[in-house]
């Protein structure tokens, strides 16, 4: 008799889909699902208003492009949204019943400090952290994303980082073309002033709005790409920077600005630890153990 | 049952490295000459599977170009190495570490942290 597969008994906090195929992170799921509103309905609207008319006046090669970006953000975001972080496995048992809570180590020439994870039983890795949203700890932590509903962590901060530049340059196109139609339509047959106004809110009144709600997502999706590219440029995840880890102490992971951004976008593939489907031993049956779980019908009292 | 634990060497950083001293907890010494081509080995071989080179480059290109569809159908060199890497552990544990009472224990499984090494009971 086998038990149960991992996933069945999955000590974190991590939604589990599709039995044990598609892991997410944990917490709230409500903010991933806002996401997915606030991506929607720009997109749309761009399409049924703005597009017809671009393909029209300029190129059906505009509309093309946006198509690949609209995909490509998708894309990235489900990945980012669905995979395994880093997520270091917990152990059983301590490793020593009355070992120190931080181990000194060297790491080129720099002391860190290797802290006890109550939670997982493991001393922790350098830049390996312990997320309380989905109670996992996870390689090079950068942070819980909540947008995206799962850890960023070494798995896929390359992911997240190419969500991030594709949408900030996705934003950037849609919100370029609207206000390349809204001028074209202002300007027209010699329009100016409030009669630009009066024919684009008669003719094609979405432009604007979309327009206006572009702005605003451009410069928040902007402001998180630029802090991001600060944070590559000093070789330090999101968690260092809040921690102020490296204010007053050298930065040992450092490979220079340009080192550390090729590094960590085209980064080698790491394998996860963490199999859901993987049966999970401490659950199984044994022979022994089983038939103790048969009722022994001898003892039964005979009612008559 | 001895457990012996081998920890990771952190010293150049948080590439994937064990310590490669000989573990004396071990009962057999004559194991040493052993354990230091097993571990030389080990440690070369994630040195290459983590290695940053113009084809991880290349191969992380055009995998974000073609939306990662990509990796469906081509093997990444890391991925390639990483399964030697298991290959290569499976094969020590049944030629090297079997015949003298011993057993080494996969290092997935705790996510690379430590080389576990259960020595029998008349182990010599």
């Amino acid at each position: 008799m086998t038990g149960k597969k991992k996933y069945e008994t999955w000590p974190g906090k991590n939604h589990i889909f599709c039995h044990g195929r598609l892991m997410a992170g944990g917490g709230s799921r409500g903010w991933f699902w806002f996401t997915h509103v606030l991506f929607i309905i720009p997109a749309v609207l761009f399409s049924v208003d703005v597009c017809p008319w671009l393909a029209r006046e300029i190129s059906p090669a505009v509309v093309v492009i946006f198509a690949w970006l609209t995909l490509a953000c998708v894309v990235f975001f489900y990945m980012a949204a669905f995979s395994d972080p880093g997520i270091t496995p917990r152990q059983a048992t301590r490793p020593k019943k009355r070992g120190p809570s931080i181990l000194k180590i060297d790491v080129n020439g720099v002391r860190l400090k290797m802290k006890f994870c109550e939670t997982c039983n493991i001393y922790r890795p350098p830049r390996t952290s312990h997320c309380s949203v989905c109670d996992n700890c996870i390689d090079r932590f950068d942070h819980h994303c909540p947008w995206i509903g799962n850890c960023i962590g070494k798995r896929n901060y390359h992911l997240f980082l190419l969500f991030v530049f594709t949408i900030t340059i996705q934003c950037f196109y849609v919100l370029s073309f609207s206000l390349v139609k809204i001028v074209f339509m202002a300007t027209k047959d010699g329009r100016s002033g409030i009669d630009s106004f009066t024919y684009i809110w008669a003719d094609s009144p979405l432009v604007i709005p979309i327009a206006l709600f572009m702005f605003i997502v451009t410069i928040l999706v902007c402001s998180l790409a630029s802090f991001h590219l600060f944070l590559i440029a000093t070789g330090q995840t999101t968690y260092e920077k809040l921690k102020k880890v490296y204010k007053t102490q050298q930065n040992p992971f450092t490979k220079g600005p340009l080192m550390n951004f090729v590094h960590l976008l085209f980064q080698p593939w790491s394998p996860a630890y963490i199999h859901l489907l993987d049966e999970d031993e401490t659950t199984r049956v044994t022979t022994e153990n089983a038939t103790s779980a048969v009722p022994v019908i001898d003892s039964l009292e005979v009612i008559s | 049952m001895v457990e012996v634990v081998v920890e990771r060497n952190y010293t150049d950083g948080i590439i994937t490295r064990f310590q490669d001293a000989f573990p004396e907890q071990i009962p057999d010494k004559s194991f040493s000459s052993q354990w230091t081509t097993f571990i030389t080995q080990l440690n070369q071989m994630f040195s290459e599977a983590e290695t940053f080179s113009y084809v991880c480059v290349l191969e992380g290109l055009l995998s974000a170009l073609t939306l990662y569809s990509l990796p469906l159908f081509y093997e990444t060199k890391a991925k390639k190495k990483f399964k030697e890497i298991r290959e290569f552990l499976d094969t020590s544990n049944k030629t090297i570490f079997s015949p003298k009472g011993m057993e080494l224990c996969d290092p997935f499984a705790n996510g690379l942290l430590f080389l576990k090494i259960i020595v029998h009971n008349g182990a010599r």
